[in-house]
């Protein structure tokens, strides 16, 4: 089956993990700007940045047959520096022009502090200037529940059009907080520290399919883009057919990256499936 | 030679997000179970793999005065094995 994967840091992974994706159906990827490991000190460092994940990135990822997109933005971490990041925040704008940058993110909040606060809400108001769409980091952790709460509070002083925003890495105490505002939500699969492959399973069957989003978000950490396809082979093993995993791991990403014009890729609906009792994983 | 004890403290740093991670995976599966005995006319009064569980948890929750919890919860797992 066709996969996309809607939220991965190709620039901390390997080729190996573009080989192992193209060989198990993903065809898409799309790649946030997020921290570098260490807290940047000039805004060019930002700039270059941008332009690894929206110039070089996408040649890496053809070389696999898999097309890539990316996100701008200041990320959590680093917001907590406010006169760097709105030096930044003034170059991201040439970079919604890129044909493969999709929106605005990761932004959101890491401790929840004033200045996250501040640099979340301009990013919100620049993604809303330029009609872009929007990602957003909920904390790590023990942070999550609180970070999660602030973010839809400065988000409900807003004017903005949930179905421009996707929330991720949800758990079980945020999810229903996230979706009562009509956002969309996404699960992050981690080995450890995050979502696992059974519990998002168990979210999708309590919650349902509609603005639900999956995705390994591999990076720099303990992590694995192959979290992704062990969710597939674990939805599978739960009953549900392939369109059911089509709808998940390949639609909802095109239905909602897809509103951005420059995302091509469409939902697809697969005919001759049968969902009689021996259909394997395919 | 003998192996290093790790401190209490060490024990944390290396140990507390995986316990953290598995608790939830257990968490989880309770919730599943729960929720699929709600949904379905399934007799599963002769399965009594969730009350192995249940008897696992409960020699977690209590303090112990050894450091003998996981040679506990398999002995009460071997109450599966078929006489």
């Amino acid at each position: 089956m066709f996969i996309i994967q809607p939220h991965y840091h190709a620039i901390a992974r390997t080729a190996q993990d573009y080989e192992r994706m193209a060989m198990s159906g993903v065809v898409a990827v799309a790649e946030p700007a997020f921290w570098a490991g260490f807290d940047r000190k000039y805004p060019e460092t930002f700039i270059d940045y941008f332009r690894q994940i929206t110039e070089f990135e996408p040649t890496r990822a053809a070389q696999y047959g898999i097309q890539h997109f990316a996100w701008v933005a200041v990320n959590p971490k680093e917001a907590e520096n406010p006169e760097l990041s709105l030096e930044v925040l003034k170059h991201m704008p040439e970079f919604f022009q890129k044909p493969n940058v999709l929106g605005v993110g990761e932004i959101g909040l890491h401790l929840s502090s004033k200045n996250e606060c501040d640099i979340f809400q301009a990013q919100v108001e620049l993604a809303l200037k330029y009609d872009q769409l929007i990602l957003i980091h909920t904390p790590h952790l023990h942070d999550k529940m609180i970070g999660t709460r602030l973010i839809l509070e400065i988000l409900d002083g807003m004017n903005v059009n949930p179905d421009k925003i996707w929330i991720d890495h949800v758990e079980e105490h945020t999810i229903r907080m996230v979706r009562e505002k009509g956002y969309w939500s996404g699960f992050t699969l981690y080995p450890i520290t995050k979502c696992t492959a059974t519990r998002a399973c168990d979210m999708l069957e309590m919650y349902g399919f509609e603005r639900m989003m999956i995705n390994s978000s591999a990076d720099w950490g303990p992590s694995d883009p192959f979290t992704l396809q062990e969710c597939v082979l674990e939805f599978r093993r739960r009953g549900n057919s392939i369109q059911a995993a089509t709808e998940i791991f390949y639609n909802n990403p095109c239905r909602f990256l897809g509103q951005n014009p420059k995302w091509k890729l469409r939902p697809i609906h697969i005919s001759t499936e049968s969902d009689a009792d021996g259909v394997v994983f395919c | 030679m003998k192996a290093k004890i790790l401190s209490p403290s060490e024990v944390m740093d290396l140990y507390y997000l995986n316990a953290r991670h598995e608790l939830l995976e257990v968490a989880a599966t309770l919730d599943r179970l729960q929720r699929a005995k709600t949904s379905s006319q399934e007799d599963v009064s002769q399965d009594i793999r969730a009350g192995l569980l249940q008897e696992a948890i409960q020699i977690l929750a209590k303090p112990s005065e050894t450091p003998d919890r996981a040679e506990r919860l398999l002995n009460t797992f071997c109450k599966l094995r078929k006489e």
